[in-house]
């Protein structure tokens, strides 16, 4: 078993930024964690928890890790680091930027389908009128309306001559 | 010399003396001729008013009139019925030409007029087969023509159609994008083509 097995990414964490973001935050977590353990100590005091974002407290309470546990937090970090080496990323252009709700879908969708790990990143460009056009390596997607009306122009004659018949 | 040089040159010498005595012969009767009297020639008129008498002149006349009449008439009479044979026998000289030859010339001429005619017909039917199909042909190459431009026209101002339609379609849905309502498009094209992300993403 890998060392990123255990770990589950929360729905909301979805792009390679967000990933690398909650990494540098989690090492900053566990260096807080690490003085304020120190402190306590010297004081004979109950050591606090730091501060974390949502995004963070949220990948540590889907991969089962506690917030308090140091050991748990750096085998995190770890694994979060190693993820974000291998996590497939796919990156979509939409002709406007999704509410959250749509993220998490599609989040949850490549997840389930293609990959535990996989990573999104959204982009907007207008032109293209609905749909979406996906890059993943070296292939494009390209299911934007634009591509449809411009692929499939011949059948607006032919609609329009089946409805003048 | 044999005998028989000497008989031929005693006969050429024969006959040269009888030549001489030809000639001079001839030469002797030529000049008796010439020297013979011409015969005389006598001019007699006679003046037939004062032989005969005024009344037989005039029986004479009478007569030789009576003469010339019958004559005439039987002269007529003859070259009447001459001519009436000649007739005759053209008619039916004619006749028979006409009954035979004629008629077999104009059987003739007809089976050959009609041989013609109906080569002429033969041949006009050819060309009038031959103009038919020209016709044919090139009606049918000009449908043809008109056919193709007609539908490179219509193709022409479909495709015009189309881009005008596509592009107002572009430029609607660019100012008007709802996410959430194409959201079910965007899964079902996710889950359309799950294999080839799939496999595209994780190579």
């Amino acid at each position: 078993m890998t060392a990123e097995a255990t770990v589950h990414l929360p729905l909301d964490l979805y792009s390679p930024e967000q990933l690398s973001a909650v990494i540098i935050e989690l090492r900053g977590y566990i260096s807080a964690l690490r003085d304020t353990a120190v402190r306590a100590k010297a004081a004979h005091a109950t050591a606090g928890t730091p501060h974390a974002s949502a995004l963070l407290l949220g990948t540590m309470h889907e991969s089962a890790t506690k917030a308090t546990d140091q050991a748990d937090t750096e085998k995190l970090l770890k694994q979060l680091e190693a993820i974000r080496d291998k996590a497939p990323t796919a990156h979509l252009l939409m002709a406007a930027l999704p509410n959250r709700e749509l993220k998490r879908k599609m989040t949850d969708w490549f997840r389930t389908e293609i990959h535990p790990f996989a990573l999104l990143t959204f982009a907007v460009r207008a032109d293209i009128g609905g749909g979406f056009i996906m890059q993943t390596g070296s292939h494009v997607y390209n299911y934007s309306f634009r591509e449809q009306i411009l692929s499939h122009k011949s059948r607006i004659s032919e609609i329009y001559n089946s409805v003048r018949q | 010399m044999d005998s028989l040089q000497l008989i031929l040159v005693f006969g050429l010498l024969a006959m040269v003396v009888i030549n001489a005595f030809s000639l001079f012969w001839a030469m002797k009767l030529n000049h008796q001729l010439h020297e013979r009297p011409s015969p005389k020639v006598y001019e007699v008129k006679v003046d037939a008013g004062k032989v005969l008498a005024d009344v037989d002149m005039s029986e004479i006349e009478r007569l030789t009139k009576q003469q010339l009449s019958k004559v005439a008439s039987e002269a007529g009479a003859r070259f009447k019925e001459s001519l009436d044979n000649a007739v005759d026998g053209l008619s039916v000289r004619v006749s028979d030409l006409a009954n035979n030859s004629l008629l077999g010339e104009f059987e003739k001429y007809q089976v050959s007029l009609q041989a013609l005619r109906d080569q002429s017909i033969q041949e006009f039917s050819k060309l009038q087969k031959e103009l038919d199909d020209r016709r044919t042909q090139l009606t049918e190459h000009l449908d043809k023509i008109i056919q193709a431009e007609g539908e490179k026209r219509l193709g022409s101002l479909d495709e015009r159609m189309n881009d005008v339609i596509s592009s107002y379609l572009i430029e609607s849905l660019g100012n008007q994008v709802d996410l959430g309502a194409q959201s079910a498009y965007i899964f079902d094209m996710l889950h359309e083509h799950k294999d080839e992300i799939k496999r595209d993403i994780l190579s």
